[in-house]
C-alpha cells in the first residue's frame, strides 16, 4: 500500500485478538490505511519488559483463553497488504514445548519478521537458532536493543541485513523517563550505518514527538501503549490518533 | 635506605574530563530494569519522582563517556582528586612477597571515602534541578557522610536514614553528617510507615541498607516536588561516577611503567571495584592492554555473589524501587550486624554482577575475624587504616600475595583503599 511521500514509517502495536477478536480485525481494517506496518503481539504470561498497562491487556487475553491462533490465522484479509512483524517472548515462542514460531511464521500472509525482544538479553546463545528459523519461513529477521547494548552486537547485528533493528527507548512500554531519546537515536543509527531500518518505541505518545524522534534519525515508529489507551476507550478515538500521527509524517 | 612508598609521578595526572560508562563495551546486553509481574503501577516511571533528571538520563544513556561538567571537576579537585597511588612496599616486605601491591587511596577524600565521587555529581544536579533536600539510606555512615558534605558544598541539606546498628556504633559519622547540616535518622524508624511496620513486629531490629533504602523512598514520595533520593551505589550510574578512579589509576600506572595483574575491591553493591576496574576492561576491550583478574570481595555473612542468586529484585526491601538483574541473596534477607555495614547489601550492581556471570569477575568471601587482622597487619605495616570494607580487598590481596610468593611469580596487585577506618573504632576492637 502507498502511503504516499512521508518523513519517517508508522507502525501500531496490538496483541493479536484485543480487546476481542472481532474488534481486533475491525481495528487491522480500518488502521491499515495509515500503517506501514503492524505489530502484533503473542499473549504472554510473562510480558517482562512491558509496562503495567500493557501486561494488564496480556494477562487478560490469557486468562480469556482466546484462540489466538485462529484469530491470527483468520487475520489475513483484515490485514490488507500492511507488513507485519510478530512480537513475541522466546518462552512463548520457542520454549522448548512451543511450536508457536512455526504456526505464526507459516500463518500471516505479509509477515515480515519475528522480534523476540528477550532473544539478545536472555537468550544470546540462540541467536543463530533464530536467524535459522526465519530463513526457513522465508521472513526476515529483526532485533531488539536497548541503550544498555553492547556496541559491537548492534553493529553485527546491522550485519545481518534485517528487516529492521528496534530500539526500545525506555525501560520498558509506556514508561516516560526523562532521558535524551534523540542522542540515543543518533548512537543507534551511527553503530547500525544507513542500510538497515531502524524502528523506535515505548513512549512515543504525541504527533510532535514523533516527527521530532523520526527526524533525528529513525525509519520506523510504533506507538503501543497510548494507542491501546485509546482503543479501550472506542474505535473511533484510537483511530482518530493514528490517523493525527500519520498526519504529523506527511 | 628508606622507600618512599608515594608515587611522585602521581602528581602530574590530571583529574578525568569524562566518566567511562562500561554497557556499550560488555559482553553481553544488560538487562533493563522491570516492574514485578504483578505490579499494578509502572515503579520505572516513578523513577521520574525520586531522581534528578539528569541522572536518569546517565542511567540509561548509549552514550561511552560523559562529560564531567566543570563545576564537578573543579570540586573534584577540591575534595581530593587525583588520589595518590601507593606502593605498599612495607606489607611487601611483611609478607615476603615478590608481588607488588598498590593501593588507591580514596581514603583522603575530604569524607574519608570514594563516596565522594557520585556524591558531588548526586549533588550539583539536583541543586541544578531546583531541589532543596537530599534524601538517603547509609551503612556505616561513609556515604550518609559523603552525600551531607556534597550537600552541603550547594547549600542543600540532606535527609540520612542510617542502619540502626551503625547508628549505635558510628557514633563520629553520625556526628559529622550533623555538622554538615544532615538529619540523620536511625532506620527502621517511626517515620515512615515502612519503618513503623518493621519497629511493631520488631523493635531492636538492627536495620539493613535495604530497610533504609524503603525509607527514604517513602520519604522522598511525601514531597516529591522538593526532595531527591539520591542512592550510594548499585545504580549504574553511580559507577558511572566512579570511574575516575580507574581512569586515574590508568594514568598513574603509565607513568611508572607498570600494569596491574590484579585488581581487587570489596563489594557491598559493587560501585568502588568497579568504578576502580571498569575502566581498565576498557583498556583490555581496546585492545590496549591484558585484562587483568579482577576479585570481587564480600562478607562470608552477606553471601550474594558467592551463594547469591542471578535474577530479578528490586535493590530495596519492600519493593519500591524496580528490579533489577543482578546477583542476590534476597530483598528479605537479614543481614548480621557486621562492623563493615557499608556491605550489608543484599544485591550487586546488574553491570558487575553480568561481568561476574560471564566469568569475567571472580568472588571470594571473607570472616570479619580475618579481615580485621589483615586490616591489622595493614595498619602496622603502613601506618594506615583500612576502612572495614575495605580491610576486605587488604586481605584478598594479601593472600594472592602469599600465593605469588608459594610460586614465585613477581606479579602486581592493585587494591581500591576505598576509604580510612578512622571512624570505624569499633571494627578494631573486635
Amino acid at each position: 500500500m502507498d502511503l504516499g511521500s512521508r518523513d519517517g514509517e508508522l507502525g501500531i502495536y496490538i496483541p493479536i485478538a484485543y480487546p476481542n477478536p472481532e474488534t481486533f480485525r475491525r481495528v487491522l481494517g480500518e488502521s491499515s490505511q495509515y500503517v506501514d506496518i503492524f505489530e502484533l503481539g503473542v499473549p504472554s504470561k510473562k510480558p517482562i519488559y512491558d509496562g503495567p498497562y500493557i501486561r494488564r491487556i496480556h494477562r487478560s487475553l490469557v486468562s480469556s483463553g482466546v484462540d489466538y491462533l485462529s484469530v491470527a490465522r483468520s487475520m489475513n484479509r483484515s490485514l490488507d497488504g500492511v507488513d507485519v512483524a510478530v512480537l513475541g517472548y522466546y518462552r512463548d515462542l520457542l520454549g522448548d514445548r512451543s511450536g508457536l514460531f512455526d504456526e505464526l511464521a507459516s500463518t500471516i500472509d505479509s509477515l515480515r519478521c519475528i522480534l523476540i525482544p528477550d532473544l539478545l538479553i536472555e537468550y544470546t546463545d540462540h541467536l543463530e537458532n533464530y536467524i535459522d528459523k526465519s530463513s526457513t519461513y522465508g521472513i526476515e529477521t529483526c532485533f531488539f536493543i536497548s541503550s544498555k547494548f553492547p556496541y559491537r552486537l548492534v553493529s553485527r547485528l546491522a550485519k545481518y541485513r534485517p528487516y529492521f533493528i528496534y530500539l526500545g527507548l525506555q525501560a520498558s512500554t509506556g514508561s516516560d523517563l526523562p532521558i535524551h531519546l534523540v542522542r540515543n537515536i543518533g548512537v543507534a543509527r551511527k553503530l547500525i550505518g544507513e542500510g538497515v531500518k531502524l524502528a523506535i518505541g515505548f513512549g512515543i505518545n504525541k504527533p510532535e514527538k514523533l516527527r521530532k524522534l523520526l527526524a533525528s534519525g529513525a525509519d520506523i515508529a510504533f506507538i503501543g501503549t497510548e494507542f491501546l489507551r485509546r482503543l479501550s476507550q472506542g474505535i473511533d478515538y484510537a483511530l482518530g490518533f493514528i490517523r493525527s500521527m500519520y498526519e504529523a509524517l506527511r | 635506605m628508606v622507600q618512599h612508598s608515594r608515587i611522585d609521578e602521581n602528581t602530574d595526572i590530571e583529574v578525568p574530563r569524562y566518566w567511562y560508562n562500561i554497557a556499550p563495551d560488555l559482553p553481553k546486553p544488560l538487562p533493563p530494569p522491570i516492574d514485578p509481574l504483578d505490579a499494578d503501577i509502572s515503579l520505572i516511571n516513578r523513577l521520574r519522582e525520586l531522581l534528578p533528571s539528569e541522572l536518569i538520563d546517565q542511567e540509561f544513556t548509549f552514550e561511552r563517556y560523559i562529560g564531567i561538567p566543570k563545576e564537578v571537576r573543579e570540586l573534584y579537585i577540591e575534595i581530593g582528586r587525583p588520589t595518590p597511588l601507593v606502593r605498599a612496599y612495607k606489607l611487601e616486605k611483611s609478607l615476603g612477597t615478590p608481588a607488588k601491591i598498590y593501593y588507591k587511596f580514596e581514603g583522603v577524600l575530604a569524607s574519608g571515602s570514594h563516596k565522594l565521587n557520585t556524591a558531588i555529581p548526586q549533588a550539583y544536579y539536583s541543586y541544578r534541578e531546583g531541589y532543596s533536600e537530599l534524601v538517603t539510606e547509609t551503612g556505616a555512615g561513609q556515604w550518609g557522610l559523603a552525600l551531607s558534605i556534597a550537600g552541603s558544598l550547594f547549600g542543600v541539606p540532606s535527609t540520612v536514614f542510617m542502619t540502626r546498628s551503625s547508628y549505635i556504633s558510628k557514633v563520629k559519622r553520625v556526628e559529622l553528617m550533623r555538622k554538615h547540616g544532615a538529619t540523620v535518622i536511625p532506620s527502621p524508624s517511626n517515620i515512615t510507615r515502612v519503618g513503623r511496620g518493621i519497629l511493631e513486629d520488631e523493635p531492636d531490629h538492627p536495620g539493613s541498607l535495604g530497610i533504609a533504602i524503603s525509607e527514604a523512598v517513602e520519604w522522598v514520595m511525601e514531597k516529591p516536588e522538593s526532595r531527591r533520593y539520591l542512592p550510594g551505589s548499585v545504580m549504574e550510574y553511580v559507577i558511572l561516577h566512579q570511574t575516575v578512579i580507574g581512569l586515574e589509576a590508568i594514568e598513574q600506572f603509565r607513568a611508572i611503567g607498570e600494569y596491574p595483574d590484579k585488581i581487587i575491591g570489596c563489594v557491598g553493591g559493587g560501585s568502588n571495584l568497579s568504578g576502580l576496574a571498569y575502566p581498565f576492561y576498557r583498556e583490555y576491550v581496546e585492545g590496549r592492554a591484558k585484562l587483568p583478574e579482577i576479585i570481587a570481595v564480600e562478607s562470608s555473612l552477606i553471601p550474594k555473589a558467592s551463594r547469591g542468586e542471578y535474577r530479578y529484585e528490586h535493590p530495596d526491601a519492600y519493593g519500591a524501587l524496580p528490579m533489577i538483574k543482578m546477583y542476590t541473596v534476597g530483598r528479605h534477607y537479614k543481614p548480621p550486624a557486621i562492623k563493615a555495614a557499608g556491605l550489608r547489601f543484599h544485591g550487586l550492581a546488574s553491570s558487575l554482577s553480568l561481568l561476574i556471570r560471564e566469568g569475567l569477575v571472580r568472588v571470594r568471601a571473607y570472616d570479619p575475624d580475618s579481615v580485621r587482622e589483615a586490616a591489622e597487619l595493614f595498619y602496622r605495616s603502613e601506618g594506615v587504616l583500612p576502612a572495614p570494607e575495605s580491610s576486605h580487598a587488604v586481605l584478598a590481596a594479601i593472600d594472592e600475595a602469599l600465593e605469588a610468593k608459594r610460586r614465585g611469580e613477581g606479579i602486581t596487585i592493585l587494591i581500591n583503599l576505598s576509604g580510612h577506618g578512622l571512624y570505624d573504632e569499633d571494627f578494631f576492637r573486635g
